[in-house]
């Protein structure tokens, strides 16, 4: 075997001219799935976790209210059912608006907002790397007067760190407004930029309810963990002790489902991938015409490996023909070109996966316009390689260039020998 | 000294009625009725100047139908040309936008603002202050040539657009001037009604002036305000048909 192996090295970097464009278009299309893939991964990495901070966890739990019930969530039930289907587990509480008519001022300059989070500063420290806070930090633990708004919110108020602002939204008492000073600013231009986060305290003086009123209580999980799994448990821990809708998987579903004609009280237990299910709707789609674009690239080399040894065979017909003749069986003739192929596949896709890794490194170095801050890691597009698929990828590069070699192989195996040594290179 | 006795008894009375608080609720009762007009429909030309401090001014010119008997009235703008056509249509506590090119209507509320100016779409309502307020306080106060009674108002629902509110009532029973509170007590704006045009045995301001509090600009390191006056002209009490109040009467006029 090792000697087969030699021997094909040998062959190929004898032959280096003639397969050396044949591994770069190899190596190229491995470097094209590389960064698209890592791009894809990256950007949908971002987009999790900017929407796990927005939309309370990769799983969270509302309540919604229909009729004469005011829709307020039992918080304690909430989180004996979840304990109950999780164990102790770390929760984030929330309080927030939904309304839309929450508006900031300062100096005149109005801006509306499409949700004001009232959120624990102290819990919420430990996840708010996803917040690209540009200007001022994260309040201090207790701080009732902090507030962190967008950079594209600050621009328009015109407002800086440590500048007075004043919040008007409708609590349950009626219109209210609350002084805030501007702690911290971060960088979001996208949906889940129209967020001002303030402490849940203040937040539910402003709505008039009492100071441990939630409206969503949500976990962030870890990488790997199952969210629909965990979403189901908690879902059926809920619906032992009220009424709970069952997990939407997108956000169509959570609508129909609220609108539907019920009344009363209804727990509705959702996913993040719910909430993104349009956004991952066009990432998918964009990733699906990358691959269509790359299976036509594959089939391409595909054939221009399947020709170039077509030509290899034909010229190496004495060689074969002499090999067959001292007594190589046919099955061992085929085996070398298919391992010729074999490691020009493997080589390409090393060449391949290194430089797109270097295209990889180099587009994440560079500031990305403000328009596509919701893929965005600190200004930058922050890329993912996962394991797993980076070795799909590599089969089915391998796979196909040997595929491409195997024809042209066995026909090559079945050259007879004196006939094959007759040929003229 | 019986004479004497009775003198001072009624100076005494005399006194304790110029001293008398008045009927806060009967007034604020007056003050409605006399703006609002529940035995008959009311129009108008409304003339509303939106002034933005470094923008300049913007003018809407919008005919209003009212029948406050049924909480009802349909506003159809006339001008500028780029929002002719569009309504609001409010019925109760509903109300809708009708936006002429999309040729849709769209849930609205009253606390929203008209047509991005600083007054409310609920200032186009009938005056409801005795039903939707409480009476905290009250207090003699001159305002410009006006005696007047300040009474200092806490809403009683949630469904008023401010939850506070503070109106200067002359001795005409006519509001001259009202400050509007967030529920903390933050003043969003202040409006004045300096004169008022009589119709029947109602009133119908001649001029609004409108205030907003929170917007504006600094402008030569002095704030400016935005502010809105809304001039109402040709005020007629003629019976309307109720063909008017409707979202078809909107889509027709529109056209």
């Amino acid at each position: 075997m090792r000697t087969m192996l030699s021997f094909a090295a040998k062959s190929l970097i004898g032959r280096r001219r003639r397969f050396f464009f044949l591994g770069l278009a190899v190596a190229f299309g491995f470097m094209i799935m590389t960064v698209t893939t890592g791009l894809t991964e990256g950007l949908l990495t971002a987009v999790r976790e900017k929407g796990a901070f927005y939309f309370s966890g990769n799983v969270n739990v509302t309540c919604y209210a229909k009729g004469q019930d005011d829709g307020s969530m039992d918080g304690r039930m909430v989180l004996q059912s979840i304990r109950e289907a999780l164990g102790e587990t770390p929760v984030l509480q929330r309080s927030i608006y939904y309304g839309n008519d929450a508006q900031l001022f300062f100096g005149g300059e109005t801006v509306r907002q499409r949700r004001i989070i009232g959120i624990d500063w102290s819990v919420e420290r430990r996840t708010v790397d996803s917040l690209n806070i540009v200007a001022g930090a994260f309040p201090a633990d207790g701080d009732g007067r902090a507030a962190l708004i967008s950079e594209t919110a600050a621009r328009k108020l015109g407002a800086r760190v440590g500048d007075e602002l004043t919040l008007l939204l409708s609590g349950t008492q009626g219109r209210d407004t609350g002084s805030f000073v501007l702690r911290g600013i971060f960088k979001d231009s996208s949906i889940f930029g129209y967020a001002t986060y303030i402490s849940r305290p203040a937040m539910n003086s402003l709505l008039s309810v009492p100071r441990d009123y939630v409206t969503d209580i949500g976990l962030i999980l870890k990488r790997g963990q199952n969210e629909n799994r965990i979403a189901d448990s908690i879902r059926a821990s809920i619906s032992k002790r009220a009424e709970a809708f069952p997990v939407a998987h997108s956000r169509d579903e959570l609508q129909d489902m609220t609108r539907d004609d019920w009344t009363g009280k209804r727990y509705m237990v959702c996913t993040l991938d719910a909430h993104l299910s349009n956004i991952k709707e066009v990432l998918d789609a964009l990733m699906a015409i990358c691959y269509v674009l790359l299976a036509t690239f594959l089939a391409i080399v595909l054939l221009g490996i399947a020709n170039t040894y077509r030509v290899v065979i034909f010229q190496r017909s004495p060689e074969i023909g002499m090999m067959r003749a001292l007594g190589m069986s046919k099955t061992r003739a085929m085996f070398i070109f298919i391992e010729e192929a074999g490691l020009l596949a493997a080589c390409s896709v090393l060449v391949g996966l290194a430089a797109g890794m270097l295209v990889l490194f180099g587009v994440s170095r560079m500031r990305m316009p403000s328009g596509l801050d919701m893929f965005l890691k600190s200004g930058h597009i922050a890329w993912a390689l996962d394991l797993g698929v980076v070795l799909g990828i590599s089969m089915v590069v391998c796979v196909t260039t040997l595929l491409a070699a195997w024809f042209p192989a066995r026909r090559a195996a079945r050259i007879q020998p004196m006939e094959a040594m007759r040929t003229e290179e | 000294m019986k004479r004497v006795g009775i003198s001072i008894a009624l100076a005494a009375f005399a006194l304790g009625c110029a001293f008398a608080e008045p009927d806060f609720k009967a007034m604020l009762k007056s003050v409605d009725s006399l703006v609002s007009f529940l035995d008959t429909d009311f129009s108008a030309e409304y003339k509303i100047e939106q002034f933005k401090p470094g923008q300049g001014t913007s003018v809407t010119n919008a005919a209003i139908f009212r029948r406050d008997k049924d909480a009802k009235y349909l506003i159809l703008i006339l001008d500028p040309p780029a929002d002719k056509g569009k309504g609001y249509l409010k019925i109760g506590q509903s109300m809708w936008i009708y936006d002429p090119e999309s040729r849709r209507f769209d849930f609205t509320s009253s606390k929203e603002r008209f047509q991005n100016s600083n007054a409310r779409n609920s200032d186009f309502t009938r005056s409801t202050y005795a039903s939707d307020y409480d009476i905290v306080s009250g207090k003699e106060e001159q305002l410009g040539k006006f005696d007047c009674w300040v009474l200092d108002l806490k809403a009683n629902n949630d469904e008023v657009t401010f939850p506070r509110c503070k109106i200067w009532v002359s001795e005409d029973n006519l509001v001259r001037k009202t400050e509007d509170y967030s529920l903390s007590g933050q003043l969003m704006r202040t409006r004045a009604i300096p004169t008022y045009q009589k119709i029947g045995e109602r009133y119908v301001p001649v001029m609004l002036l409108i205030v907003d509090n929170l917007r504006g600009k600094t402008i030569g390191g002095k704030f400016q305000n935005e502010t809105t006056k809304i001039s109402i002209t040709k005020p007629s009490l003629s019976k309307l048909p109720d063909s008017i109040y409707t979202q078809a009467y909107l889509e027709k006029v529109s056209k």
